[in-house]
């Protein structure tokens, strides 16, 4: 019997998550003996990631795509914790963390509350400060009106490294900057040259906060109503599309950073005396960990 | 059961004409149509439809809905647009079919305060329409101008269709309210054009030559208004709200005239406001709802999509494309509400609006012309259907009258659409960065 | 007696309307205060609260609006006049309605058991809170327009013994 397994990108076709499902299909068609068949959908066309988290909680319309950990919040309030700001030290620590089994405690919980699987990480985007007036240190950072995106730890990092952060649907964040309701906000070179931010917010301060983790994710009510060896084909093919999803990612994220800055869109500086950032943010995080019970894992992580 | 893109599009388009033919109330008709995909198609099931539709309304842009329209009921209810109508009588009252000005002139004014058409054709109706038909106009007439010219309210800045498109397609807000401002003061000029021909076959009469006593008198009564567009758009522009809260510096604005300066909104009058705006926006967000899990499925099953190829591979060049844009939304607009269709059909038609040339601000008040135009036409017009309520009569006995006065309107529909820098001046010369 | 309860149980609705549009105005002016006014925090919460009051006014508005017959409908074909034409051309309008009003019953309790399982990210309340309004939306729905549906057929009694009594 024929299996026809959907996915949804928000994107078009040359986005490293587009790219990186498109492997995932060709990773589970290779390691299947049986007919499997994909329907990936791209564009938004299905809505936005926070709408397929439900779609995958029930069941319906799709069976996988790639998530921001913020979008299943409500569902599992700890997975946040997966790209919190200031959580790797550099790429190579990230890369560690991800292709080891340490977010295990996380899947669990998803897996339960959600029923949703996660099956890989990609990932890789470096998440950095734009503004329309530079920031370029402590001082600029002082109550400087930024958006952050809808998750309290966010906040929380951010109202303690001094600035102000606001509440501004993603949305509106391009004519909120534009006519300078906020001084800026945070995000990665692949989503600036997208929605073309770097016309509202040119300064782009690289305080590389925070190196994105994207779940791969599958709908649990569609997986166990699939064969066995679909299922570890899935597993496998998960992983490996997560591994090349984060090498594609990572390397096209400093390729377009640079091409904004060549074209003269964007004007990069380095954020003065960084490691006050990191100190400042500790006791932050290490609040945050306590209190979803995750201290374990903070350290875990840490130490790696 | 896995249903083919021709049979979903025909169940779903068929379903929803046979339901609002039989009477079914469009809201419910755009989500009963969507019931028999869920149950056919394996694939899908009813909690599609209640998720989409429910998803919908966890949106806050849309939230400029409900505050617009309290904007409007303030000044209604607090006598601002008597005061708009007293000032529209000495600027306009002088010329041949004298009321007829006033009524295109106040709904000038007040789209320059509101983003709501539909409040316009409430506010002013109730009393231009007595106030017209008592001088011996035809009621038809008062009727149709009435409806027609209150779509400027959402094509003259501010407008909650212009708020709803920017947050959709992430086009600069700021740009479009600029973008409307010249095209809504044509179609009022045209209206103007249309009002002194019928005057000239009927030997309408005019009101009174104003003195300048009596125009000072009504500049100042209106004064405080007519600062409202400074407040909403000078907000937008510069920088103190985002356009989804310029709507909230509206009504707090219209409160405090209504309230406190003019005294003419008791707290029992402010508490029936807010429940009748309440009432009316939710009637209208209710079909947004609907309309999202019809247009969800229709995106589903490729529609768009195909829509979208067959339109790039005719190749009707930049003008014919945008004809035919304005042309399908002109279409929409005879059956659902604006902003359900905005979500439709124009994050549908943007690409193809790119691939041929046209400039989004373009695109986009080429889409929000016509939509305005929907609100005149029959089955599904709001505007017309309110004034027709107010003047007492069947809308079929207007539409003829509709019929001529949208025909200038829709010669600039056509100008903006052959000279798109009718649209594109302000903008371009007030905002240069937003078209880097 | 049983309509007259609708009557003031919707009365009540409006009540519940007004006051609401009048609290969704205090999270958006919060929030756009907040920025400009030093010492009122920012609030991250507003946009949410702002959300679930809107989502409860639509619903709320919905209901009350098929107890009123206020939802837009499109007059295409004339009305009709034999007392048993109208009472068709009235019973297929509430029929529809109801088969939509029992889905999203039905199916709303199902996504409202959804919704419990959900919290909300800034204030952490349980979106029970917010998705209970369907399944309510839903059966209030079915009920108004089934009572708007026995009184069409009683309508129809009244107009079939009227006709009686005049021509025998
Ligand atoms: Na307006
Ligand atoms: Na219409």
């Amino acid at each position: 019997q024929e299996v026809t397994l959907r996915g949804a990108s928000m994107f078009d076709e040359n986005h490293a998550f587009t790219k990186t499902m498109v492997k995932f299909a060709e990773l589970v068609d290779e390691y299947y003996d049986g007919d499997v068949k994909f329907d990936l959908r791209l564009n938004s066309e299905l809505g936005v990631e926070s709408d397929y988290v439900n779609f995958l909680q029930q069941g319906v319309a799709i069976d996988y795509t790639i998530l921001a950990p913020s979008n299943m919040a409500k569902f599992a309030p700890s997975i946040p914790l997966m790209d919190m700001p200031f959580l790797f030290r550099d790429l190579d620590h990230w890369e560690k963390v991800l292709s080891s089994t340490t977010f295990a405690p996380l899947e669990e919980e998803l897996l339960k509350n959600a029923d949703i699987k996660i099956i890989g990480y990609t990932g890789g985007g470096v998440r950095n400060l734009l503004s329309s007036e530079p920031v370029v240190n402590l001082d600029d950072l002082q109550g400087h009106k930024m958006r952050v995106m809808g998750a309290p730890i966010q906040a929380q990092i951010f109202a303690a490294l001094t600035a102000a952060p606001s509440a501004i649907a993603y949305n509106e964040v391009y004519n909120a900057i534009q006519s300078g309701v906020i001084a800026g906000f945070e995000n990665e070179a692949a989503s600036i040259q997208n929605l073309k931010f770097y016309e509202v917010a040119p300064n782009v301060t690289l305080t590389r906060h925070t190196i994105t983790v994207r779940p791969i994710v599958f709908s649990g009510k569609t997986y166990r109503n699939l064969p066995e060896g679909l299922q570890a084909a899935i597993q496998k093919a998960g992983m490996e599309a997560g591994a090349y999803g984060r090498e594609l990612e990572s390397r096209e994220d400093g390729l377009k950073l640079q091409e904004m800055i060549d074209a003269g869109q964007i004007k990069a500086t380095e954020f003065e005396n960084r490691e006050k950032l990191l100190e400042m943010v500790v006791p932050v995080q290490d609040a945050y960990a306590a209190e979803i019970g995750a201290s374990d894992l903070l350290t875990a992580i840490r130490d790696m | 059961m896995i249903i083919s893109t021709g049979i979903a599009c025909a169940l779903l388009v068929g379903g929803f004409l046979f339901l609002i033919f039989i009477r079914v109330p469009v809201a419910f008709a755009l989500g009963l149509a969507t019931i028999p995909i869920v149950v056919f198609d394996v694939r899908l099931t009813p909690f599609i439809i209640i998720d989409r539709m429910f998803q919908s309304y966890n949106s806050f842009i849309l939230l400029a809905v409900p505050f617009f329209l309290l904007a409007a009921n303030l000044m209604n209810s607090g006598q601002i647009t008597d005061k708009l109508i007293a000032l529209a009588r000495v600027m306009t009252g002088w010329l041949p079919g004298g009321l007829g000005h006033v009524n295109v002139a106040v709904s000038m004014l007040f789209a320059g305060i509101s983003g709501s058409s539909t409040a316009d054709a409430a506010g002013c109706g109730k009393i231009l329409i007595p106030a017209m038909e008592k001088e011996g106009y035809d009621l038809r007439f008062a009727v149709a101008l009435t409806a027609c010219s209150s779509v400027m309210g959402v094509i003259i800045p501010p407008s909650i269709l212009m708020v709803v498109w920017g947050g959709v397609m992430q086009i600069s807000v700021g740009a479009l309210f600029l973008a409307g401002a010249i095209p809504g003061f044509l179609i009022g000029f045209a209206l103007m054009a249309t009002v002194y021909v019928y005057a000239k076959i009927y030997d309408y009469p005019i009101v009174a030559k104003p003195t300048f006593a009596t125009f000072w008198q009504a500049l100042k009564g209106a004064s405080l208004a007519l600062l409202t567009p400074l407040l909403v758009i000078g907000g937008i522009v510069g920088g103190l709200v985002t356009p989804t809260e310029s709507a909230i510096i509206a009504a707090a604005y219209s409160l405090i005239l209504g309230v406190f300066v003019y005294r003419t909104v008791t707290i029992r009058h402010l508490g029936f406001i807010f429940y009748e705006t309440g009432r009316f926006a939710s009637i209208s967000l209710f079909a947004i709802g609907t309309a999202s899990a019809f247009g969800w499925m229709l995106s589903f099953y490729n529609a768009p999509r195909l829509i979208v190829e067959l339109m790039t591979t005719l190749e009707f060049g930049t003008f014919g494309t945008a004809i035919l844009i304005a042309a399908l939304f002109l279409f929409f607009g005879l059956f659902i509400d604006a902003i359900p269709t905005i979500i439709i059909l124009g994050t549908v038609l943007m690409p193809v609006a790119t691939a041929a040339g046209i400039d989004p601000v373009v695109f986009a008040i080429i889409g929000i012309i016509s939509l305005a135009f929907g609100l005149v036409t029959p089955p599904y017009g709001l505007c017309l259907l309110i004034s027709a309520s107010i003047g007492n009569i069947n809308v079929m006995k207007v539409l003829p009258d509709v019929i001529i006065i949208l025909a200038p309107m829709i010669l600039i529909l056509l100008l903006v659409i052959l000279f798109p820098e009718i649209a594109l001046w302000l903008p371009t010369t007030l905002m240069p960065d937003s078209f880097k | 007696m049983f309509g007259h309860a609708l009557e003031t149980f919707c009365h009540g609705l409006k009540f519940l309307i007004g006051w609401l549009m009048a609290a969704l105005a205090i999270p958006v002016g919060l929030q756009v205060l907040s920025r400009y006014i030093d010492f009122i925090p920012t609030f991250l919460w507003t946009e949410e609260l702002s959300t679930f009051i809107f989502i409860w006014i639509v619903m709320i508005g919905s209901m009350v609006a098929v107890w009123e017959g206020t939802h837009f409908d499109v007059v295409i074909t004339p009305d009709a006049e034999r007392p048993f034409m109208v009472l068709l051309q009235k019973s297929v309008v509430y029929i529809s309605i109801s088969i939509f009003a029992f889905l999203f019953a039905w199916y709303g309790i199902e996504y409202a058991k959804v919704g419990s399982i959900q919290s909300s990210v800034m204030m952490r309340a349980n979106l029970l809170w917010i998705y209970i309004s369907v399944p309510i939306a839903g059966s209030f729905w079915a009920l108004f327009s089934f009572y708007r549906l026995y009184e069409a057929v009683a309508a129809y009694r009244q107009a079939v013994s009227d006709n009686k009594g005049s021509t025998s």
